[in-house]
């Protein structure tokens, strides 16, 4: 399935306001697993982040005749599941459960890297390094950057200005930029020393 | 997944960008571009188990819509109702929505809790009162349901805030009311009076029949009356004497008075004299001390007794 346009997802958006089931079944197909992983960031539990996104969309369906198919129906949805997820954390803070990575599959150490330019595992780097950031900026680039929302999407999701949005995704690219230079620089090093 | 977001070329990507020295912007492009691709990394959901979810998320719909299609009698109703219907099934979802995602505060029997909302307002309830609240409050609507006695302090704001309250509508933007509401009252009679501002007071739904209640005015509204009374001149001390954990009954039943001291006091009263019931009382108590002074009180004058049991009294002919 290719990815649905911005347009395609407007249209969905007006027939689901009109009651078609159709249209609302291809959206959920389209975003629920992108809001289960977004869910389990936070709850770190598959069943507890599943529940939450389907609670989103039964929600989604009882207000469809006031949806307005030019504000962003993600946005809504982020930031459903993103509060249910952030009311589940505070309800279940015994627990360590917070912003990290469900992900286990942590890069390890730096001295055993294998410098090699190899892509993947750059990725893992990079991810790692994006971990590392401050929970909001994190949040903010990770749904700019993993979930392709706008900014102004992320501004309704995390009930901040997009101009905050704007400031958290610039100090993000910041940091990691600096790590990367770092990094460059490593495998410069370890080269000439080869 | 088989579907990727694809933001490599988005508008936020160049803006954000165009923010950096021109000297960094290509290292900062690979940097966003790539972290765009760390999100594949994440695991698949399969696609059985995307078809269990949305057939639950169906199974939930149904079950929520053969109730609301009872309530709002879904059929061809022509474009003059459409307005009124569609005003309804907004009420409707709303309804249905609190089942799902509902903020509940309470207010413990012997004790006030004062709870500040989402959008800055200010709400006191009163001993055994219990407040819902949307969780998408203050971003869809500013909607909140009562079921008790509150004093709301609401914030100015573009959307209007809405007390819904045992069948009733009270509506504002910006002003100092109270709502008194208990379901378990005679005809779940909702009383709102006014100490600031102005409020719009309804059946919920009929927003026609709405009467507008000033500061020191009062309106009532029970679940048998056409619509709310004219609102008449009140004490607004009095009204809001329990704030002060004062006791004022305004021409209200036994019945309906031993409930809030039940509810104010934490005891339980049984009532016996059931031809007493519904005699009514208009009186005062300034921060009273104990239930049992009050008991007292209120016998001689109605020519009661009363006697202690394990976890409260019992009022007797």
């Amino acid at each position: 399935m290719k990815k649905p346009s911005a347009e395609k997802i407007r249209i969905w958006v007006e027939e689901i306001s009109k009651s078609n089931r159709q249209a609302f079944d291809s959206l959920f197909r389209h975003l629920y697993p992108r809001l289960v992983h977004f869910a389990m960031k936070y709850t770190r539990s598959k069943a507890v982040a599943s529940d939450m996104v389907q609670d989103a969309f039964v929600t989604l369906w009882e207000k469809r005749r006031q949806l307005d198919s030019n504000l962003s129906v993600k946005a809504y949805l982020y930031r459903i599941v993103r509060n249910s997820s952030l009311n589940y954390i505070r309800d279940h803070s015994s627990k360590t459960v917070g912003l990290e990575a469900v992900d286990d599959s942590k890069f390890e150490s730096s001295e055993e890297m294998n410098w090699q330019d190899d892509a993947e595992e750059f990725k893992k780097t990079l991810k790692d390094w994006i971990e590392d950031l401050p929970d909001r900026q994190r949040e903010a680039f990770e749904l700019s950057r993993f979930e392709g929302l706008e900014h102004d999407e992320i501004a309704g999701v995390m009930e901040i200005s997009p101009n905050t949005v704007n400031n958290h995704i610039v100090a993000a690219l910041n940091s990691l930029k600096d790590r990367y230079s770092e990094y460059q620089e490593e495998i410069k090093n370890e080269r000439k020393g080869l | 997944m088989t579907d990727k977001p694809k933001h490599n070329e988005n508008k936020s990507g160049r803006d954000i960008i165009d923010q950096f020295p021109a000297t960094e912007r290509n290292l900062i492009k690979e940097i966003w571009d790539k972290s765009g691709r760390v999100a594949e990394e994440q695991p698949e959901i399969p696609k059985d188990e995307v078809e269990y979810a949305l057939s639950e998320v169906h199974k939930r719909i149904e079950t929520e819509e053969k109730s609301t299609d009872k309530k709002a009698g879904i059929s061809t109703l022509n474009n003059r109702w459409r307005w009124m219907l569609a005003a309804a099934v907004v009420i409707i979802a709303f309804g249905a929505s609190i089942l799902f995602l509902p903020q509940t505060v309470n207010a413990p029997h012997g004790d006030m809790v004062s709870v500040t909302l989402p959008d800055g307002s200010t709400v006191e309830l009163n001993s055994g009162s219990e407040l819902q609240y949307n969780r998408l409050f203050a971003y869809w609507n500013r909607d909140v349901s009562l079921d008790g006695e509150a004093y709301f302090s609401v914030q100015d704001g573009e959307m209007p805030f809405t007390v819904d309250a045992n069948g009733s509508e009270v509506t504002v933007t910006g002003t100092k009311f109270n709502v008194r509401s208990w379901s378990d009252d005679p005809g779940a009679e909702t009383e709102v009076t006014v100490s600031e501002g102005a409020v719009e007071f309804y059946p919920e739904g009929q927003s026609q029949k709405a009467v507008k209640i000033f500061p020191g005015q009062l309106s009532r509204w029970a679940l048998d009356m056409e619509k709310p009374t004219n609102p008449e001149p009140v004490s607004i001390d009095r009204m809001l004497a329990w704030r002060e954990h004062n006791l004022m009954f305004n021409n209200k039943s036994l019945l309906v008075i031993f409930r809030e001291l039940e509810r104010r006091f934490d005891v339980e009263i049984d009532m016996q004299a059931t031809g007493a019931a519904h005699e009514t009382l208009t009186t005062y108590y300034a921060k009273p001390k104990n239930v049992k002074s009050i008991l007292e009180d209120i016998c001689r004058v109605k020519g009661l007794r009363f006697s202690e049991t394990a976890n409260g009294y019992r009022v007797f002919q």
